[in-house]
């Protein structure tokens, strides 16, 4: 028997579960969930998410899995390249996932189905695009039903949207701690007066908090006797104000300190120009099939690669560049970038129950290159870092790195310096190389054109 | 919060909470805050439907008549 490995997440719908074995990963519908799963493919449902491109295509498999009484069917889902969470997202890339939900749960409705759940988690990027990943989301409407999912959908979604869009873009993180996402009553304590003035966040956040603590511990049906109910029509109107709800809310990432980086003067035009070419070579001689750029900014580096088809994930640390180089993704129906929030110095730990709810970044990272341009002063300068660190951890994320070395006498590394005192005495070329000779052989490296700064070319012993 | 309550005794569901498959909880507040949200935003959507006529009449025509064909997930870019 091949050895099923459970997904750490794959614990609370009693429905199914994920599985990977020999490296493919699976779904598992199990009889309980039978009559749900039936509808959704004979409604048609399956067949016009699918087409549309709203939810993960899968096809049923014969696997030895089948052979268990509990098991109605197993599925092999069209294969992620990288699973995201919610709190590694730009704000437009969850209020992407958000309207997709949404979207969903209408065309669900429209076939007498609902979504019995609203996780964020429920949404991954494929190609650039938002795509609803859990096949077991769906259950039978039925005529008078409330939504169930109302109150995850506000908390996964709408409330760090609101309180990204009014308070500050860094609240995303707080879906780290809170993994069944934002307590209303928190996001209401952190919202501006101003948004009061948002008739949505009022219903959807204000009103829905003082329900929930109105109604805490009641059974629904003894705090609301008799006549009318729900027919579906509320239910789709309630699905479409939140819809203009979510699509309303708006965040202006020009203001961070990065996303207009490549506006100042780090670079002449022909030393941006010899960068490009020179990274361009390296990347071909490395004929990586998955890259990493590190501290990719906007990802001007980061669509060398993925204009070429390679699967590249565009990775910083700054909201409002995620952000830019999300947006301009979509503009280009660029299917090759992901960009996502990551703060290299604190990456993505593993987190939820068991530390296996939620993966660590480096057991999600797959990548055969990494690109690491204008990043190393920033790691060794200002964090503190050793470069044998940054070698030895970059060693263990891909076989390939592509790495530009800023020298002290760079006007970058002197606005790091500036304010305090230099202690960083191995930090030139030649402790650089050092430091790499270590873990990586040095192929190949180039100056870069009217600049002091090198690229490298490395292979890890 | 009174009014919430006096609204929801005069008029609520009984089939709001049963579902075949429901494994979260959805919490007493969520479903029964739906019943006014209901009304609330169905009286929204009637009072846009008879602008939207009342403007149509005058030859003035709205971006969006009627139903959103707001599809799908794109945002302004």
């Amino acid at each position: 028997m091949t050895a099923v490995e459970q997904i750490g997440a794959s614990f609370r719908d009693p429905s199914g579960s994920v599985f990977s074995a020999d490296g493919i990963v699976y779904r598992q519908v199990n009889r309980s969930y039978r009559n749900q799963y039936d509808q959704l493919c004979q409604s048609g449902l399956y067949d016009d998410l699918a087409g549309r491109g709203l939810l993960i295509s899968h096809a049923e498999v014969d696997h030895e899995l089948l052979n268990d009484p509990a098991v109605y069917k197993v599925l092999q889902p069209r294969q992620l390249p990288l699973v995201t969470y919610p709190y590694e997202w730009s704000f437009s890339q969850l209020q992407d996932a958000a309207l997709l939900t949404l979207d969903v749960l209408k065309h669900s409705l429209a076939r007498d189905m609902v979504l019995k759940d609203a996780s964020a988690y429920n949404v991954q990027f494929l190609a650039g695009k938002p795509l609803f990943i859990d096949s077991l989301s769906f259950e039978r409407y039925q005529q008078g039903q409330a939504w169930q999912a109302y109150e995850q959908f506000c908390q996964h979604f709408l409330a760090p949207l609101a309180l990204m869009s009014y308070r500050d873009v860094r609240l995303s993180q707080l879906l780290r701690v809170h993994l069944d996402g934002i307590p209303l009553d928190l996001a209401v304590s952190l919202l501006p007066k101003r948004s009061w003035l948002n008739f949505g966040l009022s219903l959807h956040l204000r009103l829905h908090a003082r329900a929930q603590r109105r109604y805490l511990g009641t059974a629904p049906s003894a705090a609301t006797p008799r006549r009318k109910r729900l027919v579906k029509k509320d239910l789709l109107n309630i699905a479409k104000d939140l819809r203009s709800t979510v699509a309303g809310l708006r965040w202006d990432h020009q203001q961070t300190d990065w996303a207009s980086y490549y506006a100042g003067d780090s670079y002449q035009e022909a030393g941006f120009a010899s960068k490009c070419q020179i990274v361009s070579d390296f990347i071909g001689q490395a004929r990586p099939q998955c890259l990493w750029d590190l501290g990719a900014n906007t990802g001007v580096f980061s669509r060398i690669a993925s204009q070429r088809g390679i699967f590249t994930v565009s990775v910083d640390s700054d909201p409002g560049a995620v952000e830019a180089s999300y947006r301009q993704a979509k503009r280009d129906k660029d299917e090759s970038i992901q960009p996502l929030l990551i703060d290299l110095t604190n990456p993505s730990a593993a987190i939820g129950w068991a530390n296996s709810e939620r993966d660590a970044l480096a057991k999600r990272c797959h990548a055969d290159c990494l690109l690491a341009l204008a990043l190393i002063h920033h790691l060794a300068i200002s964090n503190n870092l050793p470069l044998g660190k940054i070698a030895s951890y970059f060693a263990s994320m891909a076989e390939w790195l592509i790495i530009e070395f800023v020298p002290k006498s760079d006007k970058k590394v002197q606005q790091l310096l500036a304010a305090r005192e230099d202690i960083f005495a191995d930090y030139s070329q030649s402790g650089f190389e050092r430091a790499f000779a270590d873990v990586y052989e040095f192929v190949q490296s180039a100056d870069v054109e009217d600049s002091a700064r090198r690229l490298y070319l490395l292979r890890r012993r | 919060m009174r009014q919430l309550t006096q609204l929801l005794r005069t008029g609520a569901a009984i089939a709001l909470f049963k579902t075949l498959f429901a494994y979260l909880d959805p919490g007493s507040g969520s479903l029964i805050v739906q019943l006014l949200l209901a009304a609330i935003v169905g009286i929204l959507a009637t009072f846009r439907l008879w602008k939207s006529r009342l403007l149509a009449l005058f030859g003035i025509r709205t971006e969006k008549e009627e139903d959103d064909g707001s599809e799908e997930t794109d945002t302004e870019v």
